[in-house]
């Protein structure tokens, strides 16, 4: 059995990883004979590979190198074959981040699988034939490693696996992540990897048919210090400070000033915050010279704020009363000569 | 001034006040809801299939360019995998499997700079499997040729596999 296979479905979603100053390049590896085959690619785009598919299948991998380091990064796998099960998954968030799935630790997440080419009937049908195996992996990120390669994520002991003996969608969903730290989960970022494997039969080297991964950040936590609730500002407003950890990437932080007695709310400026990076941002913050945001005596709330593309979360508050009425007592008389 | 900040502040608090403000996840709740679905556990259960024993085989440590061999003309290098390069005269050894120095081209482009001492041989399938030898010609050709050959197909770099010599057949006087 022999076909030509069409690249494009394949890798087309990958390729664009790669930019500027990367070169990629597409090896088909035959797995019944070990021949190594050599596709360059453009940055986008796709094509029909001019290589065979023969009985046992081939290995894709699709690798990036950069030009200026010679630094090689292998960027997806698939293996296909004639006989194989082929399988596709996305990672749905509620985060509309166009460049990859990413969520925030209490937010949940859907994972569809999709599985084509099993054979669901029929005697002496071998087992590679008739399920794959789903694989759930967990990598926490640490003060050093802030991303994963798909070898890294994926080529340790799965948290869980379960076979799919179906052919169609299989939707996963997770209320929330699985990534935990102690003692406080709700501080974790990492990458949930889920992997979809055929069944080695014994003359293939790997058996990675899909993969893909979602980036799960941290809650954010903030304080507001130096300025403690109920403070009484007869004349200038002292300066404190704002502490922002783990700002969700593409959040905007801000401490809002509202007037109890009803008016209009007003940002402090110096504190707003906008997290533009692909991580997650820590700050701390000085603010001085905001009294602009108290303009008349009263007392006022101030609420530290973080919008996500979930929610608008309080993160800390304080309140402050501005008395600044100035009693001037004098005495008016006359002197007696 | 003052007023300038005074606008600007109410500005940026009235364009961007919207959702509801929630306050933030405990990590009491947050556990609790991390226990409150198992998908992969559902799954086990609703495919009901003896889970036994899956043999995969997870990606190792891998890279594309240790399992190459690199090309260089002094200013550029490209890559082939291991195998594609079927003869070297010794004058263009220093030019097969250096480091990789310099600007990194495609198998196109270097070949296109490179004509002068790089030529193709197209092969088949069979052939870079080591089911059919190469013909002989070509490779009592290759020998008096000052150029490195590649093996290509359809214009792709492809490694080529020695045919294993036949066992001689023991024989009886």
């Amino acid at each position: 059995m022999k076909k030509y296979l069409l690249l494009g479905a394949l890798l087309c979603s990958h390729v664009q990883a790669a930019g500027e100053g990367y070169m990629n390049f597409v090896r088909q590896t035959q797995q019944g004979t070990g021949v190594v085959y050599s596709v360059n690619v453009t940055p986008e785009g796709s094509a029909a590979s001019q290589g065979l598919l023969e009985n046992g299948g081939a290995l894709f991998q699709l690798w990036t190198i950069e030009s200026a380091t010679a630094k090689d990064y292998l960027l997806d796998q698939k293996l296909v074959g004639a006989y194989m099960p082929a399988a596709n998954i996305t990672v749905q968030t509620l985060d509309p981040y166009p460049v990859r799935p990413r969520t925030r630790v209490d937010k949940p997440f859907t994972v569809k699988v999709n599985v084509s080419n099993l054979i669901t009937s029929g005697s002496n049908i071998p087992d590679a034939a008739k399920r794959v195996l789903l694989e759930h992996h967990l990598g926490k990120y640490t003060a050093t490693k802030g991303s994963f390669t798909l070898t890294e994520a994926t080529s340790g002991t799965p948290k869980s696996s379960a076979s799919i003996t179906t052919n169609g969608t299989t939707t996963l969903s997770f209320a929330a992540t699985n990534l935990t730290t102690t003692p406080d989960p709700t501080k974790v970022n990492g990458e949930e990897w889920f992997v979809v494997h055929a069944l080695a039969d014994g003359t293939i080297t790997q058996s990675q048919i899909a993969s893909a991964n979602v980036q799960v950040w941290a809650y954010a936590t903030g304080s507001i210090d130096g300025i403690a609730s109920g403070t009484n500002i007869r004349t200038k407003a002292p300066a404190f400070t704002l502490t922002l950890k783990d700002l969700y990437p593409g959040s905007f932080t801000y401490l809002k000033v509202t007037p109890v007695s009803g008016g209009p709310s007003m940002n402090v400026l110096a504190s707003q915050q906008l997290a533009t990076g692909s991580t997650s941002l820590s700050k701390v913050l000085t603010i001085a010279d905001y009294d602009y945001v108290f303009p008349a005596d009263g007392t006022y709330t101030m609420e530290l704020l973080t919008e996500t593309p979930f929610d608008t979360v309080r993160l800390a508050s304080t309140s402050v009363t501005v008395n600044r009425v100035i009693e001037v007592r004098g005495l008016l008389g006359g002197l007696d000569q | 001034m003052k007023t300038t900040f005074a606008l600007l502040a109410i500005l940026s608090a009235s364009a961007l006040a919207a959702p509801p403000v929630v306050d933030p996840i405990t990590p009491e709740k947050l556990t609790e809801l991390q226990a409150s679905s198992d998908p992969m556990a559902e799954l086990r259960k609703q495919q009901q299939t003896a889970e036994k024993e899956a043999k995969v085989v997870r990606p190792g440590e891998q890279s594309i360019i240790k399992q190459s061999e690199i090309l260089h003309d002094g200013a550029h290098w490209t890559l082939v995998p291991k195998g594609a390069v079927l003869h070297v005269p010794a004058q263009m050894r220093p030019r097969v499997g250096t480091k990789p120095l310099g600007d990194l081209l495609s198998w196109t482009d270097f070949l296109i700079a490179n004509r002068a001492w790089i030529s193709t041989e197209e092969v088949s399938f069979d052939q870079a499997a080591g089911k059919k030898p190469l013909p002989e010609k070509r490779v009592e050709f290759w020998k008096n040729q000052t150029s490195v050959i590649v093996a290509t197909y359809q214009g792709g770099p492809i490694s080529v596999k020695a045919i294993e010599p036949a066992t001689p057949v023991a024989t009886t006087p």
